[in-house]
């Protein structure tokens, strides 16, 4: 069970970690209108 | 582009995208790309099914292995699983845009937005995904059903299809919808441990990267921090009890002294066990994906109440971009409130908040509460007093469940229809005129006017004068106003919603005790 826990453990900071850069990019340049 | 007409060219795109896919469902059984035959749908099976998918909720009344054809699938509803997420996400800019100018009435351009946020963000993230899945067994063939001998040496027709490129868009844009009748419970949609990790990494990625996508565009990194507390706190107060009660294992198997040293099994894939299974229950309820990894009806009384509460609240991160949407209408009541509790107008980063933008957000607070518990008694009035009416489908045969878990089925259905998530309790046979219709219109209601709503109020306040901070402003990016607007979302979801809760999972979780 206790690697069952550190699975979901896992997945929730790797998403957080990723979600992270790509947040930046969204707003680098892929969403942004033109001014 | 003004509020008006970003909305305008917002609804007028998804009236066409409706029309294309409901003919195309009514006309599929006589169109190409049909290998195994298909039929086309009924009417109201089509209203339904193009409905759900042009607002990202995914609502499923057939089974995707007999129910569409390729050409459907492909180019039915994963364009729209890509579109729909990109609408999202474009009215969600639209609100940065406000937010961001100290006085604007320019919300940004919906068809650009749209189109950037397909080409940049979903296609790429999308072909790495569906490369993954198809290198791990999802298949991606045009051929039709494969016929298998199993172990037991009987004949099976197996379903195939394209189906890795769709299954990673449905969880990259919050869609949900499953290319298999079981959706990421079965084998070839979701095959491996690697699979599961990955479909949940890609679920989540895009609402929670909108969060700091906005404290980056509106430069206000700590107001997304906090955001992205509040919202995890949410998610984890959802998260726990679920977890522990699928681990402990059913009561009701307990009382029979049989033990249950993997938790509870019932509904559930070994291969991905309690604690994943409870995780996904979670996350696909709050951030209104809707896809499963096991059954849901099948779950503990407890987990299906945080199920239930997740889509009720339909903001701990939320959909793509909507989730973000349903979040700042919980701001507005939260700024009006502390406005009451300290005798100053209230304001949101410089701009007042009057009487119109307060109205707008409690109609689209009401407005959920209205739809999920008015569809729910409409439903319950319907098998109790008319079981037998005349009708293709009885009411009768609507559920497989009686009792309180039975009232849950229902509860869930149209809950999961105005938050757009699209999960079932499969406990319920849902593909009735009565079904089909009733979901469809609360989709629509609980898609648009949602979105309407916070982007009118984002419109308003831009177009005010902006209002430089001082020392007696709302701090919106404190701590403390965060725990505000979690306590003023648990108040209005504990006030909007406790009645039928307590008629259905709290109910069956005191019986089982």
């Amino acid at each position: 069970m206790n690697t069952e826990l550190t699975g979901v453990v896992a997945t929730f900071l790797l998403t957080v970690l990723l979600a992270f850069p790509l947040g930046k990019y969204i707003c680098a340049g892929s969403t942004q209108p033109k001014k | 582009m003004n509020w008006k007409e970003f909305l305008k060219a917002m609804l007028t795109i998804n009236s066409l995208w409706f029309v294309y896919a409901f003919v195309m469902f009514l006309l599929q059984g006589r169109l190409p790309l049909n290998p195994d035959g298909n039929p086309s749908m009924t009417p109201d099976l089509g209203f339904n099914t193009a409905a759900s998918f042009i607002t990202n909720t995914n609502m499923q009344f057939y089974s995707g292995e007999t129910g569409v054809t390729y050409l459907t699938q492909l180019f039915v509803i994963t364009f729209l699983q890509f579109v729909s997420a990109a609408t999202g996400v474009a009215c969600a800019v639209a609100l940065f845009n406000a937010l961001k100018e100290k006085t604007t009435n320019n919300l940004g351009n919906f068809w650009l937005l749209l189109t950037k946020t397909v080409t940049r963000i979903f296609l790429p993230l999308s072909i790495v995904i569906a490369v993954l899945l198809a290198f791990h067994g999802t298949p991606t063939s045009f051929d039709g059903k494969d016929t298998v001998i199993t172990m037991q040496g009987d004949t099976v027709q197996v379903s195939r299809g394209p189906a890795a490129a769709m299954i990673a868009i449905k969880h990259l844009g919050t869609n949900g919808g499953g290319w298999f009748n079981a959706n990421s419970a079965h084998p070839f949609e979701n095959p491996d441990y690697f699979t599961n990790m990955l479909e949940l990494v890609a679920q989540t990625i895009i609402p929670i990267a909108m969060i700091f996508a906005l404290g980056f565009y509106i430069n206000r990194k700590k107001f997304a921090w906090v955001t992205f507390i509040v919202m995890t706190l949410g998610m984890l107060c959802l998260l726990v009890p679920t977890i522990v009660s699928e681990v402990r294992g059913s009561p009701a198997i307990a009382h029979m002294g049989i033990a249950q040293p993997t938790g509870a099994m019932e509904g559930k894939e070994v291969r991905f066990g309690p604690a994943s299974s409870g995780y996904w229950s979670i996350l696909t309820t709050v951030i209104s994906t809707g896809s499963i990894n096991s059954i849901h009806d099948s779950a503990m009384p407890l987990s299906g109440l945080m199920q239930l509460l997740g889509m009720m609240v339909n903001a701990f991160y939320g959909g793509c971009g909507v989730g973000l949407l349903n979040y700042f209408i919980y701001v507005i009541v939260a700024v009006f409130i502390s406005g009451l509790m300290v005798g100053r107008t209230p304001e949101f980063m410089g701009h007042k908040v009057e009487a119109r933008e307060v109205k707008i957000a409690a109609l689209v607070t009401l407005l959920s509460a209205f739809l999920i518990k008015g569809g729910t008694a409409i439903a319950s009035y319907i098998l109790i007093y008319h079981p037998n009416a005349n009708w293709a489908f009885k009411p009768s045969g609507w559920l497989s469940n009686p009792s309180y878990h039975g009232f849950s089925e229902m509860l869930y259905q149209v809950t999961s229809a105005n938050a757009n998530n699209g999960s079932a309790f499969n406990g319920l046979n849902g593909n009735n005129i009565f079904w089909n219709v009733m979901t469809g219109v609360i989709i629509l209601l609980g898609r648009f006017l949602p979105i309407i709503g916070p982007v009118a109020i984002a419109g308003l306040l831009a177009n005010k004068k902006y209002i430089p901070e001082s020392a007696g402003t709302l701090k919106v990016d404190s701590m403390t106003f965060g725990i505000m607007t979690f306590v003023v979302i648990i108040i209005i979801t504990a006030l909007s919603y406790f009645p039928p809760l307590a008629l259905g999972p709290i109910a069956e979780y005191f019986s089982m005790k």
